[in-house]
């Protein structure tokens, strides 16, 4: 269980976050949704133990501000919106820091399952640099997946925190990392991912917490807060929602009405 | 001569990197070793190596100039320019791992100018000192000196120029000119109240070269070096990690504040020990890293040893041209330096110019 209690943050005289508390369970996906500025990015530094913050935050019971770097690192793994990289590192390089980092480095073929798992297979050798911006988002995630290999470890979940995973990709790589993602959680792991598209979080989320102006708005499962009320008061927009026919799941067309 | 055979190996296909880059620590040792070798034994004065090898096979005696020419002028001389090639390489692989840029160098972003500060502030108001404490201190004072000043201004250089974990090139080497100008400009206030026989002893600390080496200088230089090289070593996963961001080297597990701390550190400690013994020599630091990531790729664990082999071979090399070029006179060694090394530098650029993505 993630949990974060009465969550602030400051950077210069500017309070991004004020009194956020909020939960996320192994086993679900949990989105953090919001316009842009509302801070969802924040909050998931804050999870991460990245940023200085008031409140505390815990990681099934570890303090997340005091524990010790290379343990969080065998318990979560997170992948940033972008990363630019400083020096001609290969694909196979890349993925191997993540390998290298959690609890099952052991394993030969990891970054190869791994780089199979986002659709890169014989993408190894390749220079990271020479990519599509979706491409190293997709290597980015692999490097992630081969840091938390098993959702659960001696049945204590491991955790993906996922900053805006879909914002390069194409439709189809869109839902194979959702997928993903779904079966990490299903396996009995935890994620928390930042989304902008309302869509993939109708589809794939457990539960959402919308954020607005630094503050948690509202949090539930997705038809609790995807509302046309709701989203159109943190969106500042009028919107109307509906379902789906197949699956009777939340859908929205972002237009004028 | 060092640099182009490095310059001259293929391009290796990137499966095989690891291997040759595991591979090249054998190659560049053995270059090391001929360089060692071809610096015995050629110079200004007539000794050849060879005979003194002759000699202690047969038995015979070699004569007392050649031995005094052999063992207290260029196996000093030699080890330490090992030394120093070895802390200016390693310095330039520690400072571009810490600021994920492959243009920093000790010389170009003006740390080596805040160990020169050091040195000439060791040399001008070293003698205020109380004297027991300059009698204890001996010719180390103007390594520590010059050690406080490179980490002075490698710790001002990285307030200034990164932000929130991101370094922005503009910014580092204009913080870089910056620095220079300035501790240029304390450097010549002291040498304007200096003294007679402070300025000797400046000018001669200043024309940086590895002339005059006595067994006192590699006693004190070759060490700390060492151990530099070493301790980096450890940093080397830490620096593979920080490529992909601070942030993203805290979730690798890296504890980022220690591993910039002692990258600072080291980056100081062996470039400080270098300008204290040598002078400033230029373009080892920036054009040995670079020539090993086209060859090997960026993993810092075999780039840190070999940076500091080739750095040593190349800039033995350096000093036998130096030596050698207009003998019995000698060239200043970072003349030789610069024309072997900016070429190369430049070279790589336009031919690999996308891969280093500047």
């Amino acid at each position: 269980m993630f949990e974060a209690h009465d969550i602030s943050v400051t950077i210069g005289r500017k309070t991004i976050l004020s009194g956020v508390s909020c939960k996320a369970a192994p086993g679900q996906i949990t989105a953090i949704i919001g316009p842009n500025g509302s801070g969802k990015t924040t909050l998931l530094r804050a999870l991460s133990g990245d940023i200085p913050h008031t409140g505390h935050i815990t990681l099934d019971g570890l303090d997340i501000g005091t524990a010790d770097p290379a343990l969080l690192a065998g318990l979560r793994a997170v992948l940033p919106q972008a990363t630019p990289l400083a020096f001609p590192f290969t694909v196979q390089e890349v993925v191997s820091l993540g390998a290298m980092a959690g609890l099952s480095a052991q394993d030969p073929t990891l970054v190869e399952r791994a780089l199979a798992d986002v659709d890169l297979i014989g993408y190894g050798p390749r220079f990271y640099q020479e990519l599509s911006g979706g491409e190293q988002q997709r290597v980015q995630l692999a490097r992630i997946l081969a840091q938390v290999w098993q959702p659960q470890v001696d049945g204590a979940p491991r955790w993906l925190l996922l900053d805006e995973p879909v914002s390069s990709l194409d439709l189809a790589h869109q839902i194979l990392v959702m997928r993903l993602a779904e079966r990490f959680a299903q396996a009995g792991g935890g994620v928390i991912v930042i989304l902008h598209d309302l869509n993939l979080t109708g589809m794939f989320a457990d539960r959402v917490l919308m954020m607005s102006n630094g503050t948690l708005a509202h949090s539930g499962p997705p038809d609790s807060v995807l509302t046309d009320a709701n989203i159109g008061a943190a969106y500042c927009c009028k919107v109307q929602s509906r379902q789906a026919p197949k699956e009777g799941r939340f859908f929205l067309l972002p237009h004028f009405i | 001569m060092a640099a182009d055979t490095a310059a001259a190996l293929p391009i290796p296909k990137v499966r095989d990197r690891q291997s040759v880059a595991r591979w090249m620590h054998l190659w560049l040792l053995l270059l090391l070793i001929v360089m060692s070798l071809l610096s015995l034994g050629y110079g200004a004065a007539d000794a050849s190596l060879f005979r003194a090898f002759t000699a202690l096979m047969t038995g015979d005696a070699i004569s007392q100039t050649e031995q005094i020419i052999l063992l207290d002028i260029r196996l000093p001389r030699l080890l330490l320019g090992i030394t120093v090639g070895a802390a200016l390489a390693v310095s330039g692989v520690l400072m571009q791992g810490l600021f994920r840029n492959p243009l920093a160098d000790p010389g170009i972003v003006g740390v080596s100018a805040g160990a020169s500060l050091g040195a000439v502030t060791a040399i001008v108001l070293g003698p205020l000192l109380p004297a027991a404490l300059l009698a204890l201190m001996g010719g180390a004072l103007i390594a520590l000196f010059a050690f406080a000043g490179a980490w002075i201004a490698m710790l001002i250089l990285y307030r200034v120029s990164t932000r929130q974990g991101r370094t922005s090139v503009a910014t580092m080497l204009l913080a870089g000119i910056a620095l220079a100008a300035l501790t240029g400009a304390v450097s010549g206030l002291l040498i304007y109240i200096a003294d007679d026989q402070q300025l000797r002893d400046f000018t001669f600390w200043s024309l940086g070269s590895l002339g005059g080496t006595s067994w006192a200088k590699v006693w004190i230089a070759a060490p700390i070096v060492l151990a530099a090289i070493l301790l980096a070593t450890r940093l080397a996963h830490g620096l593979n990690c920080l490529a992909l961001g601070e942030a993203a080297a805290l979730h690798l597990g890296i504890r980022t504040e220690r591993l910039k701390s002692g990258a600072v550190l080291l980056t100081a400690a062996a470039t400080g020990l270098a300008v204290a013994v040598s002078g400033g020599i230029g373009f080892i630091g920036i054009v040995v890293p670079h020539l090993l990531r086209l060859a090997t790729g960026p993993d810092h664990r075999p780039l840190l040893i070999n940076a500091a082999l080739l750095g040593a071979a190349l800039l033995v090399g350096a000093d036998i041209i130096s030596r050698t070029l207009v003998a019995p006179a000698e060239l200043p060694i970072g003349i030789v330096t610069a024309v072997l090394g900016a070429p190369v530098f430049l070279w790589i650029l336009l031919r690999r110019r996308g891969l280093v993505d500047l």
